[in-house]
């Protein structure tokens, strides 16, 4: 229904943006009532948004962190596994040019809902950058195998991540064997307490 | 009845039809197109045509003809990334300004979703959503009046013809501040602004190992009890009174600066940052700062 609607909204304003456009300059009454048009389309939109809190993108409900956060907090996460089976954190630029928060939010959805094989196919490929990365940043070379101008120098995205592996020095020596979708599990009040947390390997995929 | 609603009627376009400056109204273009420039320079849109069939399996074909987006399109994409760029550039410097506008809103249409099409429709608050619609409204009025790479101000007379366009993106910019505070009382009420619930986004926010750039002054704020419930009010608060921008000058300019500081704040205490920033100058009269400036 989304799907539907929201290019039909768009397509109006955009089609409303062009009437004003061509009415300027050749009848101020009409150009009048095709900025009013305008304009009244993008409150309406707006209202519409807010009292569904559905987007019709572009506009948007911006529900954003609108829910409470409770102290006990679960974290989805993709870690790598190594040949002496110790688990790493993978640097964000490896998932170029999907940025993390895509990624992880495609992880915790529809991944989760794919059959077992497509799984394994996905954490193949995750495994494939993720190996591709650090062989990338243990030779000195860009992480991300990116065509933006900017590259990594460029914009941020919406949530910051940590550039893990920017000296040669903190990038793993061992290959990555696999690749694991974890689970991480603690309380935020604990004092120190994302050291202390619990965590369960909710699928993986190991080189053979 | 027909009193009330010719008054109503009078209101709505004393409101939107009010006077403003081509100034005003082309540093709007200038800011959209600036960040949707920035942005696209920043990300590779075009290589997620090109990412393994099991990341689109599940992208409905509804969403697809939606955007006109499909999975193995990568050159195509990849010319409409450079003239989505260019487009850019062009709105920004000024070189068909009008035109330049609508191009752009148009390939950001497209574009903009390829981000997060594997998982969501919506790509709100990647940084393109707000110039779409800011370069929508820049096309349907004389936003190339001023600000251009070749010409001149057109006019220092105040006029409806940049009023509206400016209010109106006004309007859109100050949604961005209103709805997610609309969002946050129909989703967890006035729970929301409490000081425990501000104080664990904070710390999720600076023990979550994968966003954790920031932590010192998410840390800081959070072992205050004191600092999490004013802030918790103030941020549900300031959302909410948002709207107020959209009434009075000088009110907006003072609403517009905390949003400001505001950003900075997130940035720095839970790692949050929100590309369209700078389109909060859209409050500011930079036409009086222009003026004041001249002999």
């Amino acid at each position: 229904m989304t799907d539907i609607a929201a290019p039909l909204v768009f397509l109006s304003l955009t089609a409303l943006a062009l009437g004003t456009w061509w009415m300027e300059g050749r009848s101020a009454s009409a150009h009048r009532r095709s900025a009013t048009a305008l304009i009244a389309l993008f409150v309406l939109a707006n209202g519409i948004v807010a009292f569904s809190g559905r987007s019709l993108w572009p506009i948007a409900a911006w529900n954003l962190m609108a829910s409470t956060m409770p102290s006990e907090v679960t974290l989805q996460r993709l870690v790598a596994v190594d040949e002496t089976g110790q688990q790493h954190g993978i640097d964000h630029r490896t998932w170029a040019p999907l940025s993390e928060e895509e990624l992880m939010a495609w992880i915790r959805g529809r991944f989760t809902r794919l059959s077992p094989v497509d799984r394994q196919d996905a954490l193949r490929d995750l495994h494939r950058r993720a190996e591709s990365g650090r062989e990338r940043a243990t030779s000195g070379l860009p992480i991300a195998e990116s065509n933006a101008p900017l590259g990594s120098r460029g914009a941020s995205t919406h949530l910051l991540h940590p550039r893990r592996w920017d000296s040669a020095e903190v990038v793993p020596s061992e290959r990555f064997v696999g690749i694991q979708v974890v689970e991480d599990r603690w309380n935020v009040r604990t004092p120190g307490g994302s050291a202390e947390r619990e965590r369960v390997v909710l699928f993986e995929f190991m080189a053979r | 009845m027909n009193r009330e609603v010719s008054r109503l009627w009078r209101s709505w376009t004393e409101y939107w039809f009010v006077e403003g400056h081509a100034v005003n109204l082309a540093l709007a273009r200038v800011l959209a197109a600036g960040i949707a420039a920035w942005v696209l320079f920043s990300r590779d849109f075009p290589a997620i045509s090109s990412l393994p069939d099991v990341y689109w399996m599940s992208v409905p074909e509804s969403t697809q003809w939606r955007y006109l987006i499909f999975p193995g399109n990568e050159p195509i994409e990849t010319l409409l990334m450079w003239a989505a760029r260019l487009s850019a550039i062009a709105a920004l410097i000024g070189i068909a300004p009008r035109l330049a506008s609508l191009s752009t809103a148009l390939f950001l249409y497209h574009l903009a979703p390829l981000e997060s099409i594997i998982w969501t429709a919506s790509p709100n608050a990647r940084g393109l959503t707000i110039p779409l619609l800011v370069l929508l409204i820049c096309a349907a009025s004389p936003s190339g009046d001023a600000l251009v790479v070749r010409g001149r101000t057109r006019t220092r007379e105040a006029s409806a013809r940049y009023g509206w366009p400016l209010r109106l993106i006004q309007f859109q910019v100050a949604m961005v501040y209103v709805l997610p505070g609309v969002a946050k009382l129909k989703e967890s009420g006035l729970n929301w602004a409490s000081g425990d619930n501000l104080r664990n986004w904070m710390l999720m926010a600076v023990q979550n190992q994968d966003i954790a750039v920031h932590t010192r002054l998410g840390e800081f704020l959070s072992a205050s009890p004191l600092a999490t419930s004013v802030a918790g009010g103030s941020v549900l608060l300031f959302e909410l009174c948002f709207v107020a921008a959209l009434v009075r000058w000088r009110g907006r300019a003072i609403l517009a600066a905390c949003a400001i500081l505001f950003h900075g704040l997130i940035y720095f205490a839970m790692n949050i940052t929100l590309q369209s920033w700078p389109l909060l100058l859209v409050f500011f009269d930079a036409s009086a700062i222009l003026n004041r400036r001249r002999p």
